[in-house]
């Protein structure tokens, strides 16, 4: 009790020396508390933004054997178009072997059936365009734009004639023997017979980009003076052939797997029941049968594709030169190479936006989805279907898909002898390819060109792909079932390119980006492909790839994660499959560059989002290295600035210390004494902090916890007494004659001559090249740290950095690094700062010497500065080599930004260092300069 | 009851700045008289103030002996040596109080872990008042004149009846006038204690209030018998005429 007694009050009276060394223990204190509870926090919350985001849609991916690229076994990725030419490959013995798993809790599969056209029309009518009383003439031409309409190609065009004369077609008129060219439609003008149109109307373009003769549509006339419907002759019709991919589902897995069940908008969801039926329909007047399979329509898709339709108004004069000669050739020169008048109409109808209304927006009940109406009609059927392959890449830094050439022959038809037997295709199928194509007929082989030719859809049901479960984006694993990934411009020209905006599939099937499925169908139902067809199905082996989830994961703990790896190894012994772990991962932006296309489109590079695999798991490492560095960082210079201060305190104390000893004071209780009073600085300077870091703490955006700052109390007086234990045993071993004798005032080696502040200050210093080593360790300690932490944050960025949950987790470490940072800065000045005033202290007989002989504090000041610009100096050149070598030593790595930074915080130590000696400086005026003296 | 004090031979040197040595005390043998009252008497530097460490287990010799009441210093260590400390009133001429303390505490720091002493504060205050600073035993030592900081080092030196004193120039900060009345007051205190009393001092009137004189020179020291009577003679007095 006595010494407790005598410590509070030697504290109490000795408050100037005791203050200076409480706050620099309660700076210490606090800084500890605040960093860490920020530490704590940016653990807690990093594991959190990591732990609720570390699931995404399905935890295992399994996919046919060999079917993984080699990049991405070599680099841990899953690319996102796995889908894209994967037709087949696991079995449904797979599948079942895979649900016999324990521990799995949904196996969803998916099988790529092949994409087929929906020819939809764009019917312009242009009946109020045709003005006037007498003749008129439009001439009307198409273009085709995609990716931000930097690929363009020319599309059909043809030309609308109204006139107020009487039409004679050709079944009216007598056509003499040996003529091999029809008249076409007829008329008379000024007594002269014109033919303005060709014979028959073409209802539409050949429209095919393989058969660029056939784009000139011709012309449709009209006459004021017919009867019957003119509707037809007055209008532009121009088909778009939109790629309809159709994949096979199983309706309850994927009900559990992404609740598509509940993005049914119309219609009903699929059921077990559903498969393949054969159904009576009509045939033409005739009854037929055909093979229909339900199916769910996707009500939008995300596509870019264009259809521009313009037209023009041409002139009197070419309207009179117009059908002087039945050869439509010199008509079609003609109407190319007038002057319009004006421009009376410009459509440009998006394929997205005809998709939604030619197919989307009609009603399940709508006849024309059923397939029960008459062939010929617009229907969901087909008797083609189109595999495009994968994309290869050539090996890179930036992955470059292998452009393919086109094989024209995959687009010929079985049964359309029209388009020199090219089908009806999008225009940008003549672009660059990546995809090499196999077409398939799937007509009977015993029923070419009849209904039960066909192969219909049946739709039942509606989907919004829109409102599939929401997985969080940080952790998406590719759902090519249901959107297409989203790529954007890596670069400003690239972005300018597609016009800030994603890039899209172009409806090019053979192009780098597909579609989502526009329809699902049942695994059943492919079933549908009977072996009358010509196109023989995979029955064996139909399924592209399974989705796996696992039951009973409550976290990115080790059990789960145990769990997910030994369901991965069943699966993988289950089946000898390519499997993947995807839960955990997030999504990493590969860089794609995809040349100047042959429609027009520039060189661009994009952003494609693969899936990084185990990211959380390395995040959740890195995080919890990071925080334990950064703890021990913050350790380490809170107690070496505590240990500072102490020995600064007991620098202080050094000849009460000797009195004490000379009174009979052992050295165990000299120290005893001095740890309580560092324990009494401790509990207070700790009740400080706690207090002060309240605010600090919400400052820096720390979750703020009583409980723990008042567990700190005795922790800081723990690390009081710690820190100061050194300097204490040291101080009780202090012979009573060293401690009471004055310090020297001038003694040992006379360095160099002192002819002023600078040299004075260098000669101080260096006189006590273990002080100075004290201070460069503090300083340099502080600099290390910073180095370190700055390396750290390098680090932790490079390992995390890169997906979207690194990036995310990247960010939320920013603030609590900046606060780390910060507060480590300031534990170094305040060492540094102790130390100075230690020196001060000691030299305090020096400068009242040099005071009273009349020196100036201009000078005395620059003594001080100059002796913290070699602790600077010293301390931040051990702290570069420290710093440097620790920073090298944990990361492997000295990246050029920790150089440049490490360069930067040394000058800035420096600078800091000189700044803070002129705290302790100032105290220079408190030296009591006669007392000093008149105790010589 | 005072101790007496042998010197055998005792040699201490000290390494100075520019690296020579300077012998503080030369193989000096002394004798002192137990309850004597002994003078060190020398100029600046001669070594008189190494001896009083030395006899104080403040410091130690590089080589001979030094005995206290039959007890050779060298072989104490850790604790007995702070015993043995506590047992020796220690008098400094910049009087060294500790002044985070207030002067009771400065008084009460020798009794600190003496569990033995009972009324330790107490006896405190009786040595306070003993000096005549009972009334203020809470003011800090920056608080008094220098006579008065001595008078609470002296009640410090005594507070636990030590059998012996070493006063180090006790008057040398003081006033002559001061210096005077603390002499009474060592005088009056160590007859009341039958004390040993060494003092180093270069105050021919100091020293002329001792039994033994022993002059110090460049760390030798030589004994002077008739040094008190002649110093006596000069001062214009008899002998220990500052005890009246």
């Amino acid at each position: 009790m006595d010494l407790v007694r005598l410590a509070w009050s030697r504290l109490r009276h000795d408050g100037r020396r005791s203050l200076a060394t409480f706050l620099a223990v309660a700076i210490a204190v606090t800084s500890f508390i605040v960093l860490a509870a920020s530490t704590y926090t940016q653990q807690l919350r990093l594991s959190e933004t990591v732990d609720q985001n570390f699931r995404a849609a399905y935890d295992i991916l399994v996919r046919p054997a060999g079917s993984s690229l080699g990049l991405e076994k070599s680099e841990g990725l899953v690319r996102p178009n796995y889908l894209s030419g994967t037709y087949g490959g696991l079995t449904l013995d797979q599948l079942a072997a895979i649900r016999a798993v324990e521990g799995v809790e949904v196996a969803a599969p998916i099988a790529m059936v092949g994409y087929y056209y929906q020819v939809l029309p764009i019917t312009i009518d242009a009946a109020d365009l045709l003005q006037g009383d007498g003749r008129s003439l439009l001439r009307w031409s198409g273009t085709i734009s995609a990716r931000n309409a930097t690929a363009t190609a020319p599309g059909p065009s043809g030309y609308l004639y109204r006139t107020n004369n009487l039409l004679v077609y050709p079944g009216e008129q007598t056509i003499p023997l040996g003529t091999t060219v029809l008249p076409g439609v007829t008329e008379t003008v000024d007594g002269q017979d014109r033919h303005p149109c060709p014979w028959p109307v073409s209802g539409h373009g050949p429209e095919s980009p393989f058969d660029p003769a056939g784009l000139w549509e011709g012309g449709r006339c009209s006459s004021t003076q017919e009867t019957h419907d003119q509707s037809m002759f007055e209008q532009v019709t121009v088909r778009v052939a939109y790629p309809m991919l159709v994949a096979a589902i199983d309706p309850e897995a994927e009900a559990a797997l992404v609740g598509l069940d509940s993005a049914i908008t119309e219609g009903r969801y699929l059921t077990g029941q559903d498969t393949y039926s054969r159904q009576d329909v009509k045939e033409g007047d005739s009854p037929g049968q055909a093979d229909v399979v339900p199916a769910l329509l996707a009500i939008s898709q995300d596509v870019d594709y264009q259809t521009r339709i313009r037209i023009e108004s041409l002139p009197q004069q070419v309207i009179d030169q117009l059908g002087r000669t039945v050869d439509d050739d010199l008509n079609r020169t003609l109407i190319e190479r007038a002057t319009p008048t004006a421009t009376v109409s410009d459509t440009v109808v998006d394929a997205a936006s005809l998709y939604k209304d030619a197919i989307a927006s009609r009603s399940v009940d709508d006849p024309w989805y059923s397939g029960a109406i008459s062939m010929g009609s617009d229907q969901l059927r087909t008797t083609m279907l189109w595999r495009p392959s994968d994309v290869t890449y050539q090996a890179g830094a930036t992955l470059q898909p292998v452009v393919v050439g086109i094989d024209t022959d995959q687009w010929r038809s079985r049964n359309i002898s029209a388009n020199n037997g090219f089908e009806v295709l999008p225009f940008t199928t003549q672009d660059t390819n990546y995809r090499t194509m196999t077409s398939y007929s799937v007509g009977r082989s015993d029923a070419s060109g009849s209904e039960g030719d066909f192969l219909h859809f049946d739709m039942v049901g509606k989907f919004d792909p829109a409102a599939i479960d929401e997985f969080s984006k940080l952790s998406a694993v590719p759902l090519e079932t249901y959107t297409s990934p989203e790529v954007i411009g890596a670069d400003d020209a690239s972005r300018a390119a597609l016009g800030d905006q994603p890039m899209r599939s172009d409806l090019n099937l053979g192009g780098y980006l597909q579609q989502a499925p526009s329809l699902l169908i049942p695994i059943a139902g492919l079933s549908m492909f009977s072996p009358d067809r010509l196109f023989k199905y995979d029955n064996a082996a139909p399924l592209s790839a399974v989705r796996v989830r696992v039951g009973d994961i409550t976290g990115l703990d080790q059990n789960s994660r145990t769990r997910i790896e030994q369901v991965a190894t069943d699966i993988e012994a289950a089946t000898g499959a390519d499997v993947d772990i995807t839960i955990g991962s997030s999504p990493e932006q590969l860089q794609v560059a995809l040349p100047a296309t042959t429609l027009g489109s520039p060189a661009i590079t994009l952003t494609e989002p693969w899936t990084r695999k185990g990211i959380a798991y390395r995040l959740i490492g890195a995080i919890d290295a990071k925080s334990f560095l950064l703890f021990g960082l913050i350790l380490l210079s809170a107690g070496l600035t505590v240990a500072i201060s102490a020995g600064a305190g007991v620098q202080h104390r050094r000849r009460e210390l000797g009195i004490l000893a000379a009174l009979g004071w052992t050295s165990t209780r000299r120290t005893t004494s001095l740890l309580t009073e560092l324990g009494i600085l401790g509990c207070a300077a700790g009740i400080v902090g706690a207090l002060a870091s309240w605010p600090l703490s919400v400052a820096a955006g720390a979750d703020f916890d009583w409980l723990r700052a008042v567990v700190a109390i005795p922790v800081a007086i723990a690390l009081t007494t710690v820190a100061g234990s050194v300097a204490a045993v040291r101080a009780g071993r202090l012979q009573p004659v060293e401690a009471i004798k004055p310090p020297e005032l001038g003694g040992g080696r006379r360095l160099f001559r002192v002819r002023g502040g600078l040299t004075l200050g260098l000669q101080r210093i260096l006189r006590r090249p273990g002080r100075l080593l004290l201070a460069a360790t503090a300083l340099g300690l502080a600099t290390a740290s910073l180095i370190l932490l700055t390396g750290l944050v390098q680090s932790f960025r490079g390992q995390v950095i890169g997906t979207l949950l690194g990036d995310t987790i990247a960010i939320q470490v920013r603030p609590q690094d900046l606060v780390a940072a910060v507060f480590l800065a300031i534990l170094g000045i305040t060492a540094t700062v102790m130390v100075l005033y230690m020196n001060i202290t000691e030299d305090a007989r020096t400068y009242a010497t040099l005071q009273a002989a009349g020196w100036g504090r201009a000078r005395l000041t620059t003594s001080i500065t100059s002796q913290a610009a070699i602790i600077g100096l010293a301390g931040t050149t051990l702290g570069l080599i420290g710093g440097l070598s620790v920073t090298g030593w944990l990361t492997g790595t000295l990246p050029h930004p920790v150089l440049t930074d490490a360069a930067n915080i040394a000058i800035g130590g420096i600078a800091a260092a000189v700044l803070a000696s002129l705290v302790p400086a100032a105290s220079l005026r408190r030296i009591p300069t006669a007392r000093i003296l008149a105790t010589e | 009851m005072g101790v007496s004090v042998v010197l055998r031979q005792v040699t201490k040197t000290y390494r100075v700045g520019d690296g020579s040595r300077v012998w503080a005390a030369d193989s000096v043998s002394l004798d002192i008289a137990a309850g004597s009252r002994t003078a060190l008497v020398g100029p600046s530097g001669s070594g008189k103030s190494t001896l009083l460490h030395l006899i104080g287990a403040i410091d130690h010799p590089d080589s001979g002996t030094i005995t206290v009441d039959g007890q050779v210093l060298g072989d104490l260590a850790g604790a007995g040596l702070a015993r043995y400390r506590a047992g020796v009133g220690f008098v400094f001429q910049q009087f060294h109080l500790v002044p985070g303390l207030s002067l009771l505490d400065n008084v009460y720091a020798p009794m600190v872990g003496r569990r033995r002493l009972v009324n330790r504060r107490g006896r405190a205050l009786a040595m306070l008042d003993a000096v005549g600073l009972a009334d203020r035993h809470r003011a800090l030592p920056s608080q008094l004149s220098g006579g008065q900081q001595q008078r609470v080092a002296i009640a410090r030196a005594l507070v636990g009846r030590p059998g012996l004193l070493l006063a180090d120039e006790p008057t040398g900060n003081l006033d002559s006038a001061t210096a005077v009345e603390i002499l009474d007051l060592l005088t009056r205190l160590q007859q009341e204690f039958d004390t040993t009393v060494v003092i180093a001092t270069h105050d021919p009137g100091v020293a002329a209030s001792c039994d033994d004189i022993f002059r110090v020179a460049d760390g030798s020291v030589t004994a002077d018998p008739d040094a008190p009577d002649r110093l006596a003679a000069l001062l214009g007095g008899p002998r220990r005429a500052v005890e009246g």
